[in-house]
């Protein structure tokens, strides 16, 4: 009898690794699938075979899931609305510093016609002011989306298809923050912002206290990809967008106009563009054609963010 | 045989701000990096022979290429991740501080 038990138990526990695998599989495949029709979709857009159809300006429900260790980490509700404000400022394209865009590409500025709110319901249909918080025994959270689960330390994910969410915590390792692209799984769908790098007041720290990373994170949230085009300081690489200069790798700091790789003379990297690295100072435009995929993907993945809501 | 501790079996990040002329630096997940947009490269030793190194993504994140690690002559660990295969020489580590020979 009792080896009966030895046996089975065995048994049951590869049954369980099986069982994860073909989970992890299958998530892949979802992927990798749901990625090329968004791809595809894209692309419909950037050719002209499909058009932006929006008439009206879309606002997007925010839950900002505040995640902390100390009560420095414990944002002020000023430091949360500092930092909508800003999305709505360059989601617009009426930031002050959009003057600073070189004259040859200020006619390629680009308002997305997209407004960020904090949520006013809950998914349980009660009255919220858009904010979680809650104390964790983490000291600080790594790029592995444990933030994203309370079992974890962290907060659960509201229901992606009706809210965006943007996680703010301690990352370890000096990351200011990441995204996930538009395709990915529900439970993890949303941003994440160290505390340093979130809003303009508070915590918010030099040169990253303009609120420029949640911008950045919501572009790849958007489905932008690195104007560098992810290909490390190559020049082959794209961001498959076309009004976009090609460029080397990133930029970093606060460069000069113009700065000049892959014979992209006179007038060089497109630095001071959001999906850009540069410091906050030195960001401050999304392109049509950008937008054109943001539109894509408000019309494809992201479709029932913008009718969750009256 | 490398003179290893469990303190090693952690995710240590680079900390190119410290290196030397000849050893690379790494430091724990919590040590106060300065801020940066790219994720640092990193890696990490796990008890029984796992690795994993972690290199810049395109949404931000960094990406594990999954691996295994074993000991080798003298201060050496192999090391393999994705399609390749090295042998770092381990020049001192604790809880803090991880320093590896350029």
């Amino acid at each position: 009898m009792d080896n009966a038990d030895i046996v089975e138990t065995p048994a049951r526990r590869r049954c369980g690794t099986e069982d994860v695998h073909r989970r992890m599989l299958n998530e892949s495949l979802n992927y990798r699938l749901n990625r090329a029709a968004i791809e595809n979709l894209a692309f419909a857009f950037a050719t002209g075979e499909e058009q932006p159809a929006r008439a009206e300006v879309a606002t997007i429900d925010v839950v900002v899931h505040i995640v902390h260790s100390t009560d420095e980490q414990d944002l002020s509700e000023e430091q949360i609305d500092g930092q909508l404000a800003v999305l709505n400022e360059d989601f617009r394209a009426t930031n002050a510093d959009v003057k600073n865009v070189p004259p040859v590409w200020q006619g390629l500025v680009a308002d997305s016609r997209l407004e960020f709110r904090r949520a006013s319901v809950d998914p349980d249909g009660n009255p919220t002011t858009g904010v979680t918080r809650r104390r964790t025994s983490k000291a600080s959270f790594s790029d592995n989306d444990a933030v994203k689960f309370s079992a974890q330390g962290g907060t659960d994910a509201w229901p992606a298809d009706r809210y965006l969410n943007i996680w703010v915590c301690r990352l370890s390792g000096g990351l200011l923050g990441y995204a996930q692209f538009p395709g990915g799984p529900a439970e993890t769908d949303g941003v994440v912002i160290t505390y340093t790098g979130f809003g303009t007041t508070g915590t918010a720290a030099a040169p990253f206290n303009l609120g420029r990373t949640t911008t950045h994170e919501i572009g790849h949230w958007l489905n932008l990809f690195h104007i560098g085009g992810d290909d490390g300081t190559g020049c082959s690489g794209t961001d498959f967008v076309a009004d976009t200069p090609n460029q080397a790798g990133q930029n970093f700091g606060t460069p000069s106009f113009p700065s000049i790789t892959c014979n992209n003379a006179p007038n060089g990297d497109m630095f001071m563009n959001y999906m850009d690295y540069t410091d906050d100072a030195a960001m401050f435009m999304f392109t049509h054609g950008q937008i054109l995929r943001v539109e894509a993907c408000l019309a494809g993945p992201r479709q029932s963010l913008l009718t969750a809501h009256p | 045989m490398p003179d290893i501790s469990p303190d090693l079996f952690r995710r240590w990040y680079r900390s190119f701000e410290e290196d030397t002329d000849d050893q690379a630096v790494y430091r724990p997940g919590d040590f106060p990096f300065p801020p940066s947009r790219a994720p640092r490269p990193s890696l990490e030793f796990r008890p029984g022979g796992g690795y994993l190194e972690y290199a810049a993504g395109p949404a931000d994140r960094a990406v594990p290429s999954r691996g295994s690690w074993e000991a080798a002559e003298g201060d050496g660990v192999r090391v393999r991740a994705g399609a390749g295969s090295r042998v770092l020489r381990i020049v001192a580590h604790d809880a803090q501080v991880l320093k590896i020979r350029k």
